[in-house]
């Protein structure tokens, strides 16, 4: 107790007064998630202490501190997701919002972002240099620097690829304190390259999916940033909840191929990647045409109950198109050319499509409109290999939608949402899941047997959680072993977010004072 | 295995500067199950490793440093599978440029390549040196997919999606997805120089070839002239191929390995020659050439450039650029780097469009202080992904036959080196010099490398005396 | 209705973090891109309206009790329901009648700031109104107005509200002024005019704001009138939402309106004109209670079925209708007059800082959040900031001195003044 008490006296002298505190209820409002709430969060505690610091040298002092008195700290960006809610007591919540410093090199097309700016508001203020980033799934609101950090898909991957291809270099506060630079920023204070020198340590940073913080923290990062042919804030337009953008109609136009199956439109998407054309490219599951057009859930039920596919009936298949005159008008009109022959040869009907959706691809992400058929809601199938490994994956995943179809709402789904990446040399497939809070138990269950289910047909298993290392280790060359002689090196103590970054480690727990429990006690 | 010292005595040395000690032993595996072997007992004895793939290497990172066995992976040649669907193809470390373009040529498909490497380069060996490639469109750039890797342990890794149960011959994954499992190795291994294992088998982006092409030199005595205009046509996504070279690179290359055509050529062109090629793609290619063409030229016009479709008035250097520019150079002619003087030293780095004539001059004027040949100085630049950045290449012609040539380059290495250590640039993947340079600076990022080197080679048997190990 | 009534609602926060921010599509710079003052101001997410529904299930579940804390984080949020708005462009979820909620929880609890409570209600309790002036003095502004100006047994009642009485007469001349302009029959309440409820409302204190809406509803009974017109867009609120929200209704059979909305019907139907140019530069903050958060009441009862769905449906009040046109409309058609929009408007916002009790309680606070709208009403280069909100301004004018930001505040009413 003394130690722990000693320790925030130091904490707080390291950031300030203002920006610290141990009050019970200023700490309650982090130890509950959000995506992944309820089951992810399940033996959440409430953290020991939240700090605000507003430099990496105060990143830096935290972490060491952390370090001296064995206690455990996650950082934390927007915090959206529930892998950073606590597990242990006394631990530091190193909320990062006052770090938001955001340059933006036109020159060489690239920003650089200290944790807490956004999405949105990196994109709005590249749009004013004629310069763009995807915004990911999760919403714009969410952290750039956490994002790449931990996934970043979104629709405009088409071209740009997932976040691990976005980073250049970073400036990362390791857990043991040391402050590591990487790529060109390993000399000097210039962020312009991602690689190396030499072996390129960003592979520590990631995998597929992050470590949630549990590999220190990352106080600054240089993300890519593509070249638009525009500058300025596109029109906007329109009042809660129906607002958009509008790109410039010379440049931009959407379509949508429609086929009665996905085997034909996974054959288009392969095509439109051959072809090297497109900004975006997805496969849009039938129930979202009514969860986005909802004017409430209510709404939604009555447009879908009216209009999905009988059971058994195969679920039409959309795909979104996004042609973008990057060059000149003149390859717009080439793409939407070429687009066409494609239509025709995989026999779809193709009409123009609104462009609303252009500012979700830019601004907006996708963020909550999962939520409108049930509340809750979650990926439960992620295939993240090529297309036709997608639409394999997902297809075979009948049965055990059948398990929990009900009570989760049934989509109709045989294929799901379908992305392109990399000019479609990556294709990637997921299944959402439509719950309430009653059934959080059951998606916990899904997502596991999923997992199993993809080892046991031998795709490339979703879902790369830290929480389910223990089966993809085993399955998967064993990465698990390397993971915790990483996790080991670099946090000995096992402070970092434990237990994500390679829960299946030995925590050396006698190395640590566990302290006492802040929270979840039951009040009178 | 191979123990005749004549032939041991050829791996103490390559066309670098540089020399290393005679290895004990010359291994030429012929499967992942040998190369394990071979780990495994070298684990075992503690006899250092030093993989090479290519028959020829210019950086001394195959040299050793402390004798051991020379893991020669040229055996392993085949190129595995090709899947035109997933436009992916799975070779083995020792499959040359020549062989695999050839390979993909009759697919219509082309595997993105550097400037010319040489007839006996590895692919896989350029792709994890991280060699430039010729193409800076793709903004998602990496060409390589996913890896199969025999860790110093002898333990077997594949990264990515080839990590998928059943890999490789029996997954519903075609091995395509870089990321994971738990880190992206594919990275660690990039630029590693053998440090950290051996890659047994490689999938690698293969794209479109093209049959129809328009190449357009453009050629400028000032050398930011010419960069802004290509910057500005980068910016726009214009084109496929695109660098720039100077003059004497660029009549060694339009000589196609002729020494007298080269010495012509020198006087007729300009100081600096930006090589764009516009290609169509599977579908209406000439109306994709049409629309890039008209705004190339639009902003040509807009910077005062003078496109043309030859380099030289008699136009006979074209044909290596038109037909060869996808592939290896011609291993019947002498390799372009080796004409002016039959050496050469390449120093290379990475930087930012507004600091490269800067960097340019420096190198010049650098040049001139050390009294060494202003004429033997090639540069070539390659624009990254759109002009995010550029990778810059010096090429320090000289006689390796003469020793105090070779000495005044060693230090040269050393001096200009450390001069642009500060010049706001990057040393990718760092030879010679630029390695003790560089990690005795960056301090942390050598020490965070040994941890990881701990973890995968605690018996560090892996090429020691590399990079920072 | 208590805090476990909306437990669905709390347990479904999704923890997106869009209740700190404007909507993305609208967003125009990274400096103007937070819609949350106490967010924005303090850091924690404690400070938030996601934090508070963390806090909220805490509460439910009883793994916390009520606290010093918890008020210090609810009396300084001015309940300007941007977060509100912004959760519902997404989710069919209650947010500020959360806050509200826990704002009632906390005066029953006794952790309310209890001087500022204790001044409150003493205040309205005895002079009936906000500022525990001399109630006889309420009317003092209209010395001097012609008798004229007022039509006795009119239908149409124009409620001052206490701080165009007391601290800002000008709107409320200006106001008359329109209104006789226009040639509109109106009266007003006189000393019967009791504060309208709002600041108790949101205080918490829900008994007291009982009785001086049930009081002022008695007084519009008496007068016969059908339609209530307001210069405050806390009044407005009160009137339009508040009142028969008390009573479960969507409407107790008066219409409410704002003056702006008048004028501007005034204006396109050609029943008043602007003779005279106002050759200024002038920017327009949308007050929240006449903006996002002035629709109707949606009175509800029902049930949750399966996956959350209601039955029957219920209409959400998600902030497209505000008030939003009528005062650009106003200033757009005044010659002269230069309109600029600054970057956060509409239902994005950025509340003046003075509302839910928050310049009685936190007076600082509510200063740094006006001088925080101020610097971005001056980035866009204008010379007057005007609201449609008597609180507004106070707070705006006390701010811009405070910091000596050369900004002139004013009513649109009363630049419409300046030009008929």
């Amino acid at each position: 107790m003394a130690r722990i008490k000693e320790a925030k006296k130091v904490l707080k002298a390291i950031v300030g007064e203002k920006n610290f505190s141990d009050d019970p209820i200023v700490c309650q409002a982090y130890s509950r998630g959000g995506y992944g709430k309820f089951f992810w969060d399940r033996g959440r505690k409430v953290p020991g202490c939240v700090v605000l610091p507003g430099s990496t040298q105060e990143v830096q002092s935290i972490v060491k501190v952390a370090n001296r008195y064995r206690m455990p700290f996650i950082p934390i960006g927007t915090f959206f997701i529930s892998l950073c809610v606590p597990t242990e007591p006394n631990t530091i919540m190193v909320d990062m919002k006052r770090m938001d410093q955001l340059v933006i090199d036109e020159e060489n097309m690239l920003a650089l972002v200290e944790p807490y700016v956004t999405y949105t508001e990196l994109v709005t203020e590249a749009m004013k240099v004629g310069l763009y980033t995807s915004a990911p799934s999760c919403g714009a609101q969410v952290s750039v620097l956490a994002n790449h950090l931990n996934q970043g898909m979104g629709q405009l991957v088409h071209r740009v690829g997932y976040a691990n291809r976005r980073v250049l270099a970073a400036e990362w506060v390791l857990p043991n304190g040391e402050i590591l630079k990487t790529g060109s920023a390993a000399l000097l204070e210039d962020y312009f390259w991602g690689e190396g020198p030499g072996p390129d340590l960003r592979g520590l940073m990631r995998g597929w999916f992050g470590h949630y913080g549990g590999m220190g923290i990352v106080t600054k990062m240089a993300v890519k940033l593509f070249h638009l042919p525009f500058r300025g804030i596109p029109e906007q337009m329109g009042i809660s909840p129906r607002t958009a953008f509008k790109l410039p109609e010379d440049r931009f136009k959407w379509f949508v191929l429609y086929y009665p199956d996905s085997i034909k439109a996974v054959d288009a998407m392969y095509q439109i990647g051959h072809a090297e054309i497109g900004a975006v490219v997805v496969r849009i599951p039938f129930i979202w045409r009514y969860i986005s057009q909802a004017k409430s859930r209510e709404d939604f039920w009555e447009q879908w109950e009216k209009h999905r596919p009988s059971e058994g009936e195969v679920t039409p298949s959309m795909v979104r198109v996004l042609l973008c005159g990057f060059t000149s008008k003149e390859q717009l009109e080439y793409e939407e050319r070429v687009l066409r022959d494609i239509a025709k040869e995989t026999g779809s009907e193709i009409r123009e499509a609104t462009p609303f959706s252009s500012g979700h691809v830019f601004k907006l992400g996708i963020s909550n409109n999962p939520a409108v058929p049930a509340g809750f809601f979650g990926v439960t199938k992620y295939a993240f290999d090529s297309f036709d490994h997608a639409r394999r994956a997902l297809q075979e995943t009948k049965d055990l939608k059948k398990r929990v179809i009900p009570p989760f709402v049934d989509d109709r789904e045989e294929s799901g949402w379908m992305q392109s990446y990399d000019m479609g040399h990556i294709g990637y497939g997921e299944f959402f899941s439509y719950y309430d809070r009653s059934m959080t138990d059951l998606f916990e269950e899904y997502q596991e047997a999923s997992i199993r289910h993809d080892i046991g047909m031998r795709a490339f298993p979703s879902a790369h959680f830290p929480q389910y290392e223990h089966i993809l280790g085993p399955a998967m060359m064993n990465y698990d072993r390397i993971m915790r002689e990483v996790g080991e090196t670099f946090d000995p103590l096992h402070i970092s977010n434990p237990p994500r970054m390679a829960p299946t480690r030995r925590i050396k727990r006698n190395n640590r004072q566990r302290g006492e429990d802040h929270g979840n006690k039951k009040s009178a | 295995m191979n123990d005749r010292e004549s032939e041991l005595a050829l791996f103490s040395r390559d066309q670098s500067l540089f020399s290393g000690i005679s290895p004990s032993y010359l291994a030429r595996p012929g499967n992942a199950g040998e190369v394990r072997e071979v780990i495994r007992l070298a684990n075992r004895e503690k006899i250092p490793i030093i993989p090479v793939s290519s028959g020829i290497h210019f950086n001394g990172t195959t040299l050793p440093s402390q004798g051991g066995i020379i893991l020669d992976l040229g055996r392993m040649n085949r190129i595995i599978e090709v899947d035109v669907r997933n436009r992916r193809a799975r070779i083995e470390p020792g499959v040359r440029w020549g062989q695999l373009q050839n390979h993909l040529k009759h697919m219509e498909m082309v595997a993105m390549n550097p400037l010319f490497p040489h007839s006996l380069q590895s692919v896989v060996t350029s792709y994890l040196e991280r060699n430039p490639l010729l193409i800076p469109k793709f903004e998602y750039a990496e060409p390589i997919l996913t890896l199969e890797v025999v860790l110093p342990s002898g333990d077997l890794l594949r990264t990515g999606s080839a990590a998928s149960p059943g890999a490789p011959e029996d997954t519903v994954a075609d091995m395509v997805c870089p990321y994971g499992p738990g880190l992206d190795f594919y990275r660690l291994f990039q630029g590693a120089q053998g440090t950290l294992g051996v890659v047994t088998w490689m999938n690698i982006k293969i794209e479109y070839l093209s049959s129809l092409r328009k190449t357009y030199f453009i050629q400028s005595d000032h050398l930011s002239d010419l960069l802004s205009f290509v910057h500005r046509i980068q910016r726009l996504m214009i084109g496929n191929e695109c660098f720039i070279l100077k003059r004497l690179d660029m009549a060694a290359i339009a000589s196609g390995g002729d020494q007298r055509s080269m010495e012509s050529f020198q006087k007729e062109i300009k100081e600096w020659t930006a090589v764009i090629q516009i290609a169509g793609t599977r579908r209406r290619p000439e109306e994709r050439i049409q629309y890039q063409d008209r705004t190339f030229h639009e902003i040509s016009q807009e910077y005062g450039m003078d496109t043309r479709d030859h380099l030289t008035e008699s136009g006979m250097e074209t044909e290596i650029f038109e037909y060869g520019l996808q592939g290896p150079w011609p291993e019947d002619q002498p390799y372009w780097k080796f004409l002016a003087k039959g050496g050469c030293h390449d120093i290379s780095f990475h930087t930012t469009f507004e600091n490269l004539p800067k960097i340019v001059k420096e190198a010049k004027e650098f040049l001139l202080k050390t009294g060494l040949d202003q004429t033997a100085l090639g540069v070539y630049i390659q624009p990254l992904e759109y002009g995010r950045a550029y990778y810059t290449q010096f090429h320090f012609f000289y006689d390796p036959r003469d020793q105090i040539q070779k000495q005044k380059m060693i230090q040269l290495d050393q001096a200009f080196n450390q001069k642009l250590l500060f010049s706001r640039v990057l040393f990718n993947t760092p030879y010679g010099a630029q390695s003790s340079l560089m990690y005795d600076h960056a301090t942390i990022y050598a020490d965070t490398l040994k941890k990881v080197k701990k973890i995968f080679d605690p018996a560090e048997i892996m090429n020691p005396g590399r990079l920072c190990f | 209705m208590g805090l476990e009534a909306y437990r669905y609602d709390i347990e479904m926060c999704l923890r997106c973090s869009s209740c700190k921010w404007i909507d993305p599509m609208w967003s125009r710079s990274k400096r103007y891109n937070k819609i949350c003052p106490i967010s924005s101001h303090f850091h924690f997410d404690a400070y938030s309206c996601q934090g508070l529904m963390d806090i909220s299930l805490s509460l439910l579940d009883h793994e916390i009790s009520y606290t010093d804390q918890l008020a210090d984080i609810l009396y300084h949020c001015t309940l300007c329901g941007a977060c509100d708005v912004m959760c519902k462009r997404t989710l069919d979820i209650e947010r500020l009648l959360i806050l509200e909620e826990l704002r009632r929880e906390l005066v029953k609890h006794r952790l309310s700031p209890q001087k500022p409570q204790s001044r409150l209600t003493q205040a309205i309790g005895r002079s009936h109104n906000l500022y525990g002036a001399a109630h006889e003095k309420r009317f003092l502004w209209m010395a001097g107005l012609r008798k004229a100006s007022l039509t006795a047994k009119a239908k149409m009642v124009y409620f001052v509200g206490c701080t165009s009485s007391y601290r800002h007469p000008e709107i409320a001349q200006a106001t008359i002024g329109l209104l006789n302009a226009a040639g509109i029959e109106f009266t007003v309440m006189g000393p019967s005019e009791w504060c309208c409820g709002n600041p108790l409302l949101r205080y918490g204190l829900l008994d007291e704001a009982k009785k001086v809406m049930d009081h002022n509803l008695e007084v519009l009974q008496d007068f016969e009138a059908d339609t209530v017109i307001t210069s405050c867009a806390e009044c407005y609120h009160m009137w339009k939402v508040d009142y028969p929200r008390q009573h479960e209704k969507k409407t107790l059979g008066y219409q409410a309106l704002h003056i702006t909305q008048l004028v501007a019907d005034w204006i396109k139907g050609g029943t008043l004109k602007f003779k005279h140019p106002v050759e200024l530069t002038v920017t327009y903050h949308d007050s929240c209670r006449l903006g996002r958060l002035s629709e109707p009441h949606e009175p509800w009862s029902g049930r949750r079925l399966e996956y959350g769905k209601l039955y029957p449906p219920k209409i959400w009040r998600r902030g497209t209708e505000g008030v939003y046109a009528p005062p650009r409309e106003i200033l757009q058609s005044i010659p002269g007059l230069r309109f600029v929009e600054m970057e956060r408007v509409r239902e994005n916002g950025f509340c003046c800082g003075a509302g839910g009790g928050v310049k009685g309680v936190y007076n600082d606070f509510a200063l740094a959040t006006g001088i925080e709208r101020l610097t971005e009403a001056k980035d866009t280069g204008a010379q007057v900031l005007a609201s449609s909100c008597p609180f507004c301004k106070w707070n705006f004018q006390e701010a811009a001195s405070l910091k000596e930001i050369d900004l002139k505040i004013m009513d649109v009413v009363e630049i419409a003044a300046q030009a008929i």
